[in-house]
C-alpha cells in the first residue's frame, strides 16, 4: 500500500475515534450551561474534519514527483538514535541517578557510536583514541550543562 | 510622538551593560544554531526559554528576540558555503549564494546576505513599530467570530506554505489543534482527553511539545542519515577572509549597486527571511496570532514571562511593545557586528562532527523540556511528540502548522464555543459580520485554491 493512503487511513481512524470520544464527553447537562459551550465541541468539529481530509489523503491520486516515496521502515541508525535518546531521557533521567553522570554516560555512548559508523566522513582515528577523546567531551559537556543550569539558570535538575 | 518617546525610553533601557553582554551573547548563539544545519531557530528559541525564565521579561525577550534574528542570518552562512541551508527560511538564498561561493565569491555572497539581512530587518522593525499599534487598535473591535476565523487562518496558511503538500499541512495543523484541547477546558474546566491521568490534567506544554519536533524529530532526522564526506574541506575551500566581506558591504554602500541577475535574487531572498521576523511578531504582539512557528515560541515566552499578547497589550503594557521594536533594532545591530567581522571563525563550528553535536543538543533538550514545569512527565512529552513528528516528517507532513495548532488552539476553542453563545447557536454572525466574513471567505479559498477542479476553474478565469 501507498505511504499516504495508509497514513490517509490512519488520519482518518483518528479522525473517527475523536469523533466518537467528543461525542460522548459530558455535556455537562447537569451544570445547567449553554448547549453552544459544552466542551467536546471543537474536539469533534476537528475529529470530522482530521475524516475528511484524511479520506481525500488516502483516495486522491499519487504524487506525479514520487515526493511519497520516503522509507516508511527506519534504518538500523534510527533505531540507534531512538534507543539511546529514550533509553536516556525515559528510562535514566528521574530515576535517582545524578544528571551529570547519567547525562556523560549517554553522550559517551551516542558520541562513540556516531563517529564510529560515521568514520569515513572524518579524519581517521583508532578506537581507543575514539573512547578517550569521546568520554572526555561527553564529561566535559555533562560538567558544563549541569553547572550552568543549576548554579547559574537555578534549574532543579532531574 | 508618544510613541517615538516610549522608542526611546526602551532603547536607553536597554542599553546597560548587562543588556547589551545578553544581546550579543545571544545572537552569537543565534548565529551558531543558524550555521548548524539541523538546528533551526525554533528550537533555539525554546530551549532558551527554559534558560531565561529567571531573567525579567524585557530581557528575557531580548535574549530569545536575539537568537531569533541571529539564526535566521546564520542560516544563509551555510547555504552559501555549503548549498545546505541552516535553516529552511535559508533555502531561497542558498540557490544563488551558492553558486556565488563557488565561482569565488563567497564574500561577496556573504556581504550581501548582510546587507540584506540588516536591511530586511530594519524595514521590519519599522513595520514593526508603526503597524502593531495600529493592528492592535483595529483588533479592538475584533470579537470572538473575528478571533475564530484569524486563528484558523493562521493554521490553514501555515499548512498550505509550509511543505510541499498542503492536505499534509492542514492535517497536521488539526493535530495541533486536537493536542491543544487535551486537559482541562478554557471555559468550564472540565478534563478533555485525560484517560484519569493527573499529569494530562495540566495539558500538554508548549515547550515541551515544540522541543521535541523541532529538536528531538530533527535529531532523529539528522542521525538518521550518514554523515557527508568532505563537508568540512569544501569550507575551507570557498570560505573567504573578512577583509572581502567588508570590502563588499563598503562597496554597497557607497554605490547602491547590488548587481545583476542573481545577486538581486539572493539580496532579495536575504532581505525578505530578515523582514519576515519582525512581519511574524507584529501578529503575535498586536492579535496573539503568532505569524511563524518560532513567533509561537516567542509568544509563549511572553505568557510564560507575565505578558499576554493580544489586542489589549497596546492598552495595559504599552511600553512593552516599544520594548519588542528597541530589541528587535538591536538584535539587528549585533548581527551586522558578527555579520562583518566574525566570518571564519563562526563557521569553525562546523569542523565540530555533528556525532558530538547531537547528543549535546538532546541532552539540552531533554533538561529544557524538563526545567520549565521540573516534571518528569514533559521529558515524556518530548520524547512522544518528538517519535511522531519524526515519522511524520518523513512522509512529508511539515511540523510548523502542528506548532501553530498548539499555540492558536485554545484561542480557537473559546472562540468558537463564546461566538456561539453569543448568538446562541446562530452560525451567521460568523459570516456576515464584515471582518469576520472577509476572513471566513479567505480561509475558505486557502482550502478551496488547493483543489484541482477549483483551481482550474481559477486559471480559466484569470
Amino acid at each position: 500500500m501507498r505511504p499516504d493512503r495508509l497514513f490517509g487511513a490512519g488520519w482518518f481512524a483518528l479522525g473517527a475515534a475523536v469523533l466518537v470520544a467528543s461525542w460522548r464527553m459530558d455535556r455537562l447537562e447537569g451544570l445547567h450551561i449553554n448547549p453552544w459551550s459544552v466542551p467536546g465541541l471543537l474536539p469533534g468539529l476537528l475529529g470530522a474534519l482530521m475524516m475528511f481530509f484524511g479520506a481525500a489523503l488516502f483516495l486522491r491520486a499519487p504524487a506525479p514527483d514520487g515526493a511519497e516515496t520516503s522509507s516508511a521502515v527506519p534504518s538500523g541508525r534510527i533505531w540507534l538514535a531512538l534507543a539511546l535518546c529514550v533509553g536516556y531521557a525515559g528510562g535514566l533521567i528521574g530515576h535517582e541517578l545524578p544528571f551529570w553522570l547519567t547525562s556523560a554516560a549517554f553522550m559517551f555512548v551516542a558520541i562513540v557510536a556516531f563517529r564510529w559508523l560515521d568514520r569515513d566522513a572524518e579524519a581517521p582515528a583508532g578506537l581507543g583514541r575514539l573512547a578517550l577523546e569521546s568520554a572526555a567531551i561527553a564529561l566535559s559537556a555533562s560538567v558544563a550543562i549541569s553547572l550552568l543550569f543549576q548554579e547559574v539558570f537555578l534549574v532543579r535538575l532531574p | 510622538m508618544e510613541g517615538l518617546g516610549l522608542l526611546a525610553h526602551s532603547l536607553l533601557g536597554l542599553l546597560g551593560p548587562w543588556q547589551v553582554t545578553y544581546a550579543l551573547g545571544a545572537t552569537l548563539v543565534g548565529i551558531v544554531i543558524g550555521i548548524l544545519p539541523g538546528l533551526s531557530a525554533t528550537l533555539g528559541i525554546a530551549l532558551m526559554t527554559t534558560l531565561t525564565v529567571k531573567m525579567t521579561p524585557t530581557d528575557a525577550i531580548l535574549v530569545l528576540v536575539c537568537v531569533y534574528v541571529g539564526a535566521i542570518y546564520g542560516g544563509s552562512r551555510t547555504g552559501i558555503l555549503l548549498n545546505i541551508p541552516g535553516t529552511a527560511a535559508n533555502a531561497a538564498a542558498t540557490l544563488d549564494g551558492h553558486q556565488l561561493a563557488k565561482q569565488g565569491l563567497a564574500g561577496r555572497a556573504m556581504g550581501i546576505a548582510t546587507t540584506g539581512s540588516v536591511a530586511g530587518s530594519l524595514f521590519g522593525v519599522l513595520c514593526l513599530a508603526t503597524l502593531t499599534p495600529l493592528l492592535a487598535e483595529a483588533a479592538l473591535k475584533f470579537q470572538a467570530y473575528e478571533f475564530f476565523w484569524l486563528a484558523l487562518l493562521g493554521v490553514l496558511m501555515s499548512g498550505s506554505l509550509t511543505g510541499n503538500d498542503p492536505l499534509k499541512g492542514w492535517l497536521m495543523g488539526f493535530l495541533g489543534l486536537l493536542t491543544a484541547q487535551i486537559g482541562l477546558d478554557g471555559i468550564h474546566a472540565h478534563e478533555r482527553f485525560t484517560f484519569g491521568s493527573s499529569d494530562l490534567t495540566g495539558g500538554i506544554g508548549l515547550i515541551p511539545a515544540l522541543v521535541g519536533a523541532f529538536g528531538f524529530a530533527e535529531i532523529l532526522m539528522v542521525m538518521s542519515e550518514p554523515a557527508k564526506q568532505a563537508m568540512i574541506n569544501t569550507v575551507d575551500s570557498v570560505l573567504p577572509r573578512i577583509g572581502d566581506v567588508l570590502k563588499y558591504w563598503k562597496t554597497i554602500l557607497r554605490s547602491g549597486a547590488i548587481g545583476k541577475g542573481s545577486i538581486e535574487g539572493m539580496m532579495a531572498a536575504e532581505t525578505g527571511d530578515n523582514a519576515a521576523i519582525p512581519g511574524a511578531i507584529i501578529p503575535a504582539l498586536a492579535l496573539a496570532v503568532p505569524g511563524s512557528a518560532p513567533a509561537a515560541v516567542l509568544m509563549a515566552a511572553m505568557i510564560i514571562h507575565g505578558v499576554q499578547p493580544g489586542p489589549m497589550l497596546m492598552v495595559n503594557q504599552p511600553q512593552f511593545v516599544y520594548d519588542v521594536v528597541a530589541i528587535t533594532l538591536i538584535a539587528t545591530l549585533c548581527m551586522l557586528v558578527f555579520g562583518l567581522v566574525m566570518v571564519r571563525p563562526l563557521m569553525w563550528v562546523l569542523r565540530v562532527p555533528r556525532a558530538i553535536i547531537m547528543p549535546v543538543v538532546f541532552v539540552l533538550c531533554t533538561l529544557g523540556a524538563y526545567a520549565i514545569a521540573s516534571r518528569v512527565f514533559d521529558i515524556w512529552v518530548m520524547l512522544c511528540v518528538g517519535v511522531v513528528c519524526f515519522m511524520l516528517r518523513r512522509q512529508g507532513f511539515p511540523v510548523a502548522p502542528f506548532v501553530l495548532g498548539i499555540v492558536l488552539g485554545d484561542i480557537i476553542d473559546k472562540s468558537l464555543r463564546r461566538g456561539l453563545v453569543l448568538s446562541d447557536g446562530d452560525p451567521t454572525p460568523f459570516f456576515t459580520r464584515p471582518i469576520a466574513g472577509v476572513l471566513a471567505a479567505a480561509a475558505i479559498l486557502t482550502v478551496l485554491a488547493q483543489v484541482p477542479a477549483v483551481r482550474r476553474i481559477f486559471a480559466r478565469i484569470t
